[in-house]
């Protein structure tokens, strides 16, 4: 992404500029105006989730709801993670200004991880409503379910959720300290140390991320398998991350005027991210799809079978739509990327898509037609409010660009042929 | 900073070397101007004077371009910013490498290229759509495993390639089309000047047949724009391509007809020659194939068949009882009844088909009078049990049903079909048949009976034995008494309607 700079530009017209808007580009008092709002939504939602799953469905309902809320929340922070390394082990020149706010998405993992507790306390206690493979019932009934005890026990599933939790702080602490450290002092070794860092990190991350996928949502079927899964979640992740990237940006830049480094082109390629990686959500899904439809064995084909009857034929076929084709089509306009009303649009509508795609995951092993209500509606909101909160705590009043990067300059120079 | 700050040598160390370059130059620049027919036009406004105006190679023929030469990138989007704003529309701005803004400076439109990629992608899938349907659907109907001839998932594949392929071709071709490329010659390289463009130097050229164009006042304009040096390139008197490219151009074409022809005389002529092989796979091989023949032998036959009197290795199978269900010397009474083992089946074919309801008439089965084993010929005990109930579930229990009465899915479907042909399983509780001895038993799974195929090729033998216990088991279990039941499994009887 390096193309030569004209001299002109490289040492007077950026630093005149420079100067001037890392001044404020900080949340300042915005911070205090959305954290309590969104924590107390947050709270609120749940407890509706909760009053109305006592009425409904009962503790199974809740426990549902919220693990599609929470994948939904924490697939955010994982996208955001991966394209951190990914643009530290690139070198990416063009990305740092929209860097920083990634980092910070990402960190909001950490009170996530607090989040993950119901489940993994409902888990502990021997509840088997949500993960078959937790009822001594059902295992007694499914020879396949034995014979993956060894994997698919309590124990060794708290292990992993904590290992995983672990390596996503490790590495999300890592990358925001040292680019906050960068902030103050600014020395490129810091970027050199975080660039060597991230290929042993992002081969932890893929594995954390693919076992973590498989453990909390797959397992959901404990007889059913298959190898792509992992890759599948991953690609939806991305897909929502970027969607929540740009809006973010769109919404902090207009009506609270920050974040005005991140010009047009920026927008324009995190636009083209968020179009390939539902280009790329839709190749996974289908290469998932058609080799088991093509072999057509009565053990894997029975999840598709689940998710192509009472109803829930109908989810899929939004999700074919309204995940790829409209989407896609939309974003392959240039001007649909580098507008911001129509990219703010194909973001939200990806945003809600990808809770589709979570729903469609997941909510199958609750019942076998679709049901979406208060409880659902309570946990989305409920998780999105301590998100939010979490994510405008995380943000702090540390700056949402960084300040001294040794690409800064060419990515504030960044532009599209 | 970017100069001290060096960790991708590979972006930033060359531009600092052009930079680096282009200062070398324009201290040293020395050349001197040949000729200047057009006079100093104007004295230069920019950094540098103007030093001339300067014809290259042939000025008979009339002007094809001017040639403006700058020494910044700033200066040549400067001009170029001028001209456009002047309304020439035929110019061109050539440099070392890219240089933001200079397509805004020039008010060059956003390509049209999207839209034939676009096109063409689609153009991809429907190609794809239209092969698949009527190669798999229409032409050659051809039904693998139940699943459907056309159908979208196994489409996609195909539809992305195509999509792909197209997309990507088009995309080549039609940049190419929209440069007009490939160009052999262009009347500005007959300025030697214009060579550093590769290096170092910024040029702005202007094409003649610009209508805009007017010799003196573009020219003014040019020098006008801070341009160090301004010279015209002529048109080239046509020059013919050269011979030998002319020559193997033409051989080529020549040479690519002969294989089209050939397939097309081969396509259109019979012939009863062999086929030409141009590479020998394994289609032809230097042995004799099945059901062949052969002058080697006096009866014509590439297949041999035995040598009589031997037996090949691991075939003696002397153990009657074992291997056929005979007692010892069995085989000396098969002969004897003229039956030959490889034709029971076919004799007996029909005997006990329901479907002939004139029982008396039918004559005495052959195989009744053969010295059958009472006993299983190999040690009884819990495992063989074990294996012989999995091996009937999985080899008999399709037809025969799990316990045994004849109704196994397969059987209950084809009925249901009434296609005519279908000869039901028999019952294993039927009075005959837990009366047979267990030789003439393992006798019809070995070489079938009535409808059903031999099984001796798919089950070994000792398999063949365990079925059979599991199938006296299952009669046992029809006729058990209470009293066989083990007393603590007693109250988990229940009673099951006949």
């Amino acid at each position: 992404m390096s193309h030569a700079l004209t001299p002109e530009h490289s040492t007077t017209g950026s630093h005149a500029q420079a100067g001037s808007w890392k001044e404020h580009q900080t949340l300042g008092a915005l911070a205090g105006k959305i954290w309590l709002p969104a924590l107390i939504t947050g709270v609120a939602g749940l407890v509706v989730a909760a009053g109305a799953a006592a009425v409904t469905g009962g503790l199974r309902q809740f426990l549902f709801a919220y693990l599609t809320a929470f994948m939904y929340v924490l697939s955010f922070t994982l996208g955001s993670m991966l394209f951190v390394l990914v643009q530290h082990l690139t070198r990416a020149g063009w990305g740092v200004v929209i860097r920083r706010m990634q980092e910070l998405i990402a960190s909001a993992v950490l009170p996530l991880s607090v989040l993950f507790l119901p489940i993994l306390v409902a888990v502990l206690m021997g509840n088997g409503e949500v993960y078959p493979w937790n009822n001594p019932a059902f295992v007694a009934d499914h020879p396949l379910v034995q014979a993956k005890a060894s994997y698919l026990n309590s124990g060794w599933f708290t292990v992993r959720a904590v290992a995983y939790f672990a390596i996503w702080i490790v590495i999300t602490r890592f990358l925001l300290r040292n680019s906050l450290k960068q902030d103050q002092t600014p020395d490129p070794s810091i970027t050199i140390k975080l660039e060597e860092r991230s290929g042993p990190l992002i081969f932890l991350f893929a594995l954390s991320c693919t076992f973590a996928a498989i453990d909390w949502m797959m397992s959901l079927a404990p007889e059913w398998y298959s190898t792509i899964f992992g890759v599948y979640y991953f690609a939806g992740s991305m897909v929502g991350s970027f969607a929540l990237l740009n809006l973010l940006i769109i919404l902090l830049q207009k009506p609270a005027g920050l974040l005005s480094p991140i010009s047009v082109e920026h927008r324009h390629d995190t636009g083209k991210l968020m179009f390939g990686f539902t280009c790329f959500w839709a190749y996974i899904g289908f290469s998932q799809y058609m080799l088991i439809w093509y072999a057509n064995i009565p053990e894997e084909t029975l999840w598709f079978q689940a998710r192509q009857n009472g109803g829930w034929e109908y989810v899929s076929l939004v999700l074919i739509f309204g995940h790829f084709f409209i989407p896609a089509l939309l974003l392959l306009r240039r001007q649909f990327k580098r507008s911001k009303v129509q990219l703010a649009f194909v973001s939200v509508w990806l945003l809600v898509m990808h809770y589709v795609d979570l729903y469609w995951l997941i909510y199958p092993q609750f019942a076998p037609s679709p049901v979406f209500g208060l409880v659902e509606i309570g946990a989305l909101v409920g998780l999105v409010g301590l998100f939010v909160a979490a994510l405008v705590k995380a943000a702090g009043q540390h700056s949402l660009l960084p300040l001294n990067d040794p690409r800064l300059d060419e990515s504030l120079k960044f532009h599209n042929i | 900073m970017e100069r001290s700050f060096r960790i991708r040598p590979n972006g930033i160390s060359s531009k600092f070397e052009v930079k680096q370059a282009m200062a070398d130059h324009s201290h040293s620049e020395t050349n001197p101007v040949t000729s200047t027919p057009h006079g100093e036009a104007s004295p230069g406004t920019g950094e540098a004077a103007v030093r001339g105006v300067a014809p290259a190679a042939d000025p008979k023929q009339p002007v094809a371009y001017v040639l403006a030469e700058y020494s910044t990138p700033e200066a040549l989007v400067k001009a170029a910013r001028q001209v456009y704003q002047q309304g020439y529309t035929k110019f061109d701005a050539h440099s070392p490498f890219p240089i933001h803004g200079i397509d805004d400076a020039m008010g060059i439109k956003f390509t049209r290229l999207p839209w034939f990629t676009f096109f063409a992608g689609g153009l991809g899938i429907i190609t794809a759509t239209l092969l698949i349907y009527f190669t798999n659907k229409e032409w050659y109907p051809y039904l693998i495993s139940g699943k459907p001839l056309f159908s979208i998932p196994s489409a996609a594949p195909v539809m992305f390639e195509l999509m792909v392929l197209f997309a990507a071709i088009t995309t080549l071709f039609g940049m190419l089309a929209l440069n007009r490329l490939p160009l052999f010659t262009h009347p500005l390289f007959q300025s030697t000047r214009f060579q550093r463009v590769t290096n170092d130097k910024f040029f702005l050229s202007i094409d003649a047949r610009d209508p805009k164009y007017k010799s003196e006042k573009t020219i003014q304009l040019l020098t006008g724009l801070g341009a160090e040096y301004v010279e015209t390139c002529h048109k080239e008197a046509s020059a013919p391509l050269p011979w030998a490219f002319r020559t193997a151009v033409f051989l080529g074409l020549l040479l690519a007809m002969v294989p089209v022809s050939m397939v097309a005389w081969k396509r259109s002529t019979y012939s009863r020659e062999p086929r030409i092989r141009v590479i020998f796979d394994m289609v032809s091989q230097p042995k004799k194939k099945t059901q062949t023949t052969s002058t080697l032998w006096q009866d014509g036959r590439a297949m041999r068949p035995w040598v009589e009197g031997t037996i090949a290795k691991g075939e003696l199978k002397a153990d009657d009882a074992f291997y056929r269900g005979l007692k010892p010397g069995g085989l000396n009474a098969v002969a004897a009844t003229t039956v030959s083992m490889t034709n029971l089946v076919a004799n007996q074919d029909g005997a006990a088909a329901p479907a002939t309801p004139a029982a008396p008439a039918t004559p005495p089965d052959p195989l009744d009078k053969l010295p059958w084993i009472e006993d299983f010929p190999l040690e009884v005990t819990p495992e063989l049990m074990k294996r012989g109930q999995e091996r009937y579930n999985i080899y008999c229990a399709t037809c025969h049903g799990l316990g045994g009465a004849g109704n196994g899915l397969v059987s209950i479907r084809a009925i249901e079909l009434a296609e005519g042909t279908w000869v039901p399983p028999v019952t294993f509780h039927s009075e005959g048949l837990r009366k047979q001895p267990i030789g003439r038993m393992f006798h019809s799974i070995s070489n079938g009976v009535r409808k059903m195929p031999g099984y001796g090729d798919q089950i070994p033998e000792r398999d063949r034995w365990a079925i059979l216990l599991y199938v006296r088991a299952l009669q046992k279990s029809k006729y058990a008494p209470l009293s066989d039941v083990p007393p603590e499994k007693v109250n988990q009887l229940t009673d099951v309607a006949p």
